[in-house]
């Protein structure tokens, strides 16, 4: 009984960073933008949750916002880094991250600070409820990206990827584009966080975690640049490895930090070894 | 009125030096290897904590050389397994930076575990006179870092401008093709940079941690301090990115002036935006070429 | 493969579909073009040749919008196209290749044609038999030969809806056999009534092909004329073989 509770619980947790993941891989793999600020519309999505649902906002209403706040929150990035490239594009998008994670530590009014926002009312009762709720809307995001990338938008995304240029010459708006793909992937890194925060139920600066983005990016990777089924594979494998940990008996405070290493080592060792990952055609440029 | 300004002018140096001494490792390892040396926080972060260690069980100069043996070897560690590696397959800068921000989390979490998330202190930093200047207090520790700072600077200006080391490693960051072509090694250059680079980053990382407290995740705190002041001041500018520490250490404590002292991380942040936004290659730097 | 229909006139007409007046671009104090002028005439071909550093990409580039002069006007089809953005110059009916072929690697031969233009699967297959690349849609383009590159990036120009074709370079490195092809092409494209202004350093193609020559030195322009009156031409001999 407890086991498959366990297992549900993780469920939960693999969809959400599949979410996190593809869309990641939506800006990087498929549009070549290096984005760190991918785990800052994750944490938006999660404070607007937090924040619109304590004011007692109803559910549906508070999705809404989340998302649409979140890919806001990649329009308005967008238009400043428009003319940033690679790793002048890495530090701007990272600067936002930092900049987002100041403002949720000292906008003590709204976010309460350092001491974050408890106590967030629970999306459904059961847990098992809930797993099905984040699976379908995982299946459902995952199928609109499916759509997308194979879609005219998303060929001219790599083109764009491929040779901006060339791209431009031939008649496209490299800069709307550009702003489209981070926009969609900050979005549905909002909607991951909405589900976050009506799952841990508890939401604090932490979550603007530079842990977490290498993460996500170690999932993109061993997944395989521009590869959508990659990054879904690859999540769950990534994410479901370190747990074997919490059986041999480690501390729980040394779990944490092992797992971190454990991600930080993947990534590495793909993007030393294998930096097309699983199924990638694409390299990191 | 006026000694509350000296105090905070005062502490603006401060800072400033402490990031200045971060961005002068990161600078230089940008500059002449191409790339953003992230995980340069773990260096300095390796370097508090070695010493830390190290205090534990030997007295002062000794421990201070140990920690700064340590720190370097650290450095040359990651720089062989990792971006070596990297460079082996011709891999770009950006993925140097990703690697290096993975390294970076490494770092920082190797230490959480081998030491503990608790806030320590070294207990060096325990007999710290102060001082009074002209109304406003200074420790002998502080001091000593402006000091530093000032020696290293000036050898680290001495070093670039006017050996024939200094002068090989400019050629190799100005154009690593053509360098070749008059017989320097770039491997070799690559070695000295990271050695002399994770020093700066050893010294920088014992001063703050004898300043400050030491805590697992300080090595990302000030890498981004120290990178925020490189890319005002020029990342491939060596004494440009050294200024522009010392700017972001002015106007950090200045500015909590007007701001409430929460937001004196978020000035960082927001200086370093907008400089990306508006002039990324610095006050004094060149447009960053990819060799 | 042109959108404009061609009046029977043409020949009479000589209406310039391109004008550029007094252009002047500097880079860091180097002039790399200098007051330079001159007209590209409708639905003939138009060779700009001229030495080392004369500024001819540097134009090309500034027509595509990739640039922007420092002073100086630019005219296509009497529109004013200095302050476009590349994609919008390139929609008023503009289409290029580069000296050093950009395709998009990572992307088929199909895709690669596809963004150029939304179309069959026949059409495309069409375009690539008639620049001469015997590979099916599903390549990928970094698995194709330089030689197949540059014809896939031909055909990917000659598809993208244009009514002036700028080609810099299109014969660099590539075999006889191929620069005859590529010879043919161009004139097919022309007799369906594009124009076609080419940077070219191979002077028999340039003489062969060509109804009208622009030679171009420091910047501005030396000479402008007929493929016979340019080989002629006292001031363009000095220049070529005092080099």
């Amino acid at each position: 009984m407890a086991f498959s509770a366990y297992l549900i619980h993780l469920g939960i947790l693999a969809c959400m960073y599949v979410m996190l993941s593809m869309s990641l891989n939506l800006a990087l793999g498929f549009t070549g933008m290096l984005n760190l600020g991918h785990v800052a519309f994750f944490g938006i999505g999660a404070y607007i949750t937090a924040i619109l649902s304590m004011a007692g906002l109803p559910l549906w209403l508070t999705f809404i916002i989340a998302f649409i706040g979140a890919l806001l929150a990649g329009i308005l990035l967008s238009l400043p880094t428009s003319r940033l490239r690679g790793d002048y594009l890495a530090l701007a998008t990272l600067g936002f991250t930092f900049i987002m994670a100041a403002i949720a530590r000292n906008w003590q009014s709204v976010t309460r600070g350092a001491l974050g926002i408890p106590g967030i009312p629970r999306l459904v009762a059961s847990n098992e409820l809930y797993f099905v709720w984040i699976g379908l809307s995982t299946v459902i995001i995952a199928s609109l990206l499916f759509w997308l990338t194979r879609s005219r938008i998303g060929r001219t995304l790599q083109a764009i990827r491929d040779d901006e240029l060339g791209a431009m010459v031939l008649g496209k708006n490299v800069f709307a584009y550009r702003m489209l793909a981070l926009a969609v992937s900050a979005g549905i890194a909002g909607i991951a966080g909405f589900f976050f925060a009506h799952f841990i139920t508890f939401v604090d600066p932490s979550v603007f975690s530079i842990d977490d983005l290498i993460l996500m990016f170690s999932m993109v990777i061993l997944g395989g640049l521009a590869s959508l089924r990659g990054s879904v594979i690859a999540s769950f494998i990534i994410f479901l490895l370190p747990e074997p940990l919490r059986f041999i008996g480690f501390p729980s405070s040394i779990v944490g930090p092992a797992r971190a290493i454990l991600f930080a080592l993947i990534l590495i060792l793909m993007l030393i070894y294998k930096p097309r990952g699983l199924f990638g055609k694409v390299d990191l440029a | 009125m006026s000694s509350i300004l000296f105090q905070l002018l005062l502490n603006g140096i401060i800072a400033g030096a402490i990031y200045a001494l971060v961005a002068a490792g990161f600078a230089l390892i940008c500059s002449v290897m191409k790339f953003m040396h992230f995980a340069h926080g773990g260096v300095v972060a390796a370097g508090a904590y070695f010493l830390y260690l190290f205090s534990l069980w030997f007295s002062p100069v000794p421990a201070v050389l140990l920690a700064l043996i340590s720190t370097i070897l650290f450095g040359l560690l990651m720089d062989w397994s990792v971006y070596k590696q990297l460079r082996k397959r011709h891999a770009s800068s950006a993925v140097l930076l990703i690697a290096s921000i993975g390294l970076m989390i490494l770092t920082s979490n190797l230490i959480l575990i081998a030491f503990g998330a608790d806030v320590k202190t070294i207990p060096l930093a325990q007999n710290n006179p102060v001082f009074d200047i002209l109304g406003a207090r200074i420790t002998l520790i502080q001091i000593i870092i402006i000091i530093t700072s000032i020696v290293l600077f000036g050898a680290l200006y001495y070093l670039m401008k006017c050996t024939r080391l200094g002068k090989a490693l400019r050629a190799v960051a100005d154009n690593n093709s053509i360098a070749q072509t008059v017989g320097i090694n770039p491997d070799k250059m690559y070695l000295t940079t990271i050695i002399i680079g994770s020093g700066l980053g050893a010294i920088a990382g014992m001063l703050i941690g004898l300043e400050q407290n030491l805590y697992p995740h300080m090595g990302l705190a000030l890498v981004i301090k120290g990178f925020t002041g490189a890319v005002i001041g020029g990342v491939t500018s060596v004494h440009g990115s050294v200024l522009g520490a010392l700017l972001l250490g002015m106007v950090e404590n200045l500015g909590i002036w007007y701001l409430p002292s929460g937001y004196k991380d978020a000035i960082a942040f927001v200086l370093l935006f907008i400089f990306l936004l508006v002039k990324p290659e610095g006050i004094l730097g060149k447009r960053f070429e990819r060799g | 493969m042109s959108i404009k229909t061609v009046s029977n006139n043409s020949q009479a007409e000589e209406s310039a579909i391109l004008r550029v007046v007094d252009i002047k671009k500097s880079f860091g104090g180097i002039a790399a073009v200098n007051n330079c002028s001159f007209e590209v005439q409708q639905g003939i071909i138009t060779a700009l040749i001229g030495p080392n550093g004369a500024g001819k990409t540097t134009l090309f580039n500034m027509i595509s919008g990739l640039n922007t002069p420092d002073s100086g006007a630019m005219f296509f089809q009497q529109t004013k196209i200095i302050g476009l953005a590349p994609y919008q110059i390139s929609r008023l009916g503009i289409s290029r290749t580069f000296q050093l072929t950009r395709l998009f690697k990572n992307l088929t031969i199909k895709e690669n044609l596809l963004v150029a233009k939304e179309t069959s699967d026949t059409n495309l297959k069409k375009i690539l038999l008639s620049v001469g690349v015997r590979k099916p849609l599903s390549t990928v383009c970094s698995d194709l030969s330089y030689g197949q590159q540059r014809l896939v990036e031909l055909a990917r120009a000659l598809l993208f809806p244009h009514s002036l074709l700028l080609l810099d370079e299109p014969t660099a490195g590539v075999n006889p056999f191929v620069r005859q092809h590529i010879k043919k092409i161009i004139k097919q494209a022309v007799k369906q009534g594009t124009t076609v202004l080419l940077i070219e350093h191979d002077m028999d193609f340039v003489m062969s092909l060509s109804e009208q020559v622009i030679v171009l030195n420091e910047g501005s322009v030396l000479a402008q004329g007929t493929p016979a009156k340019i080989k002629n031409n006292k001031h363009v001999l000095e220049v070529y073989l005092g080099k």
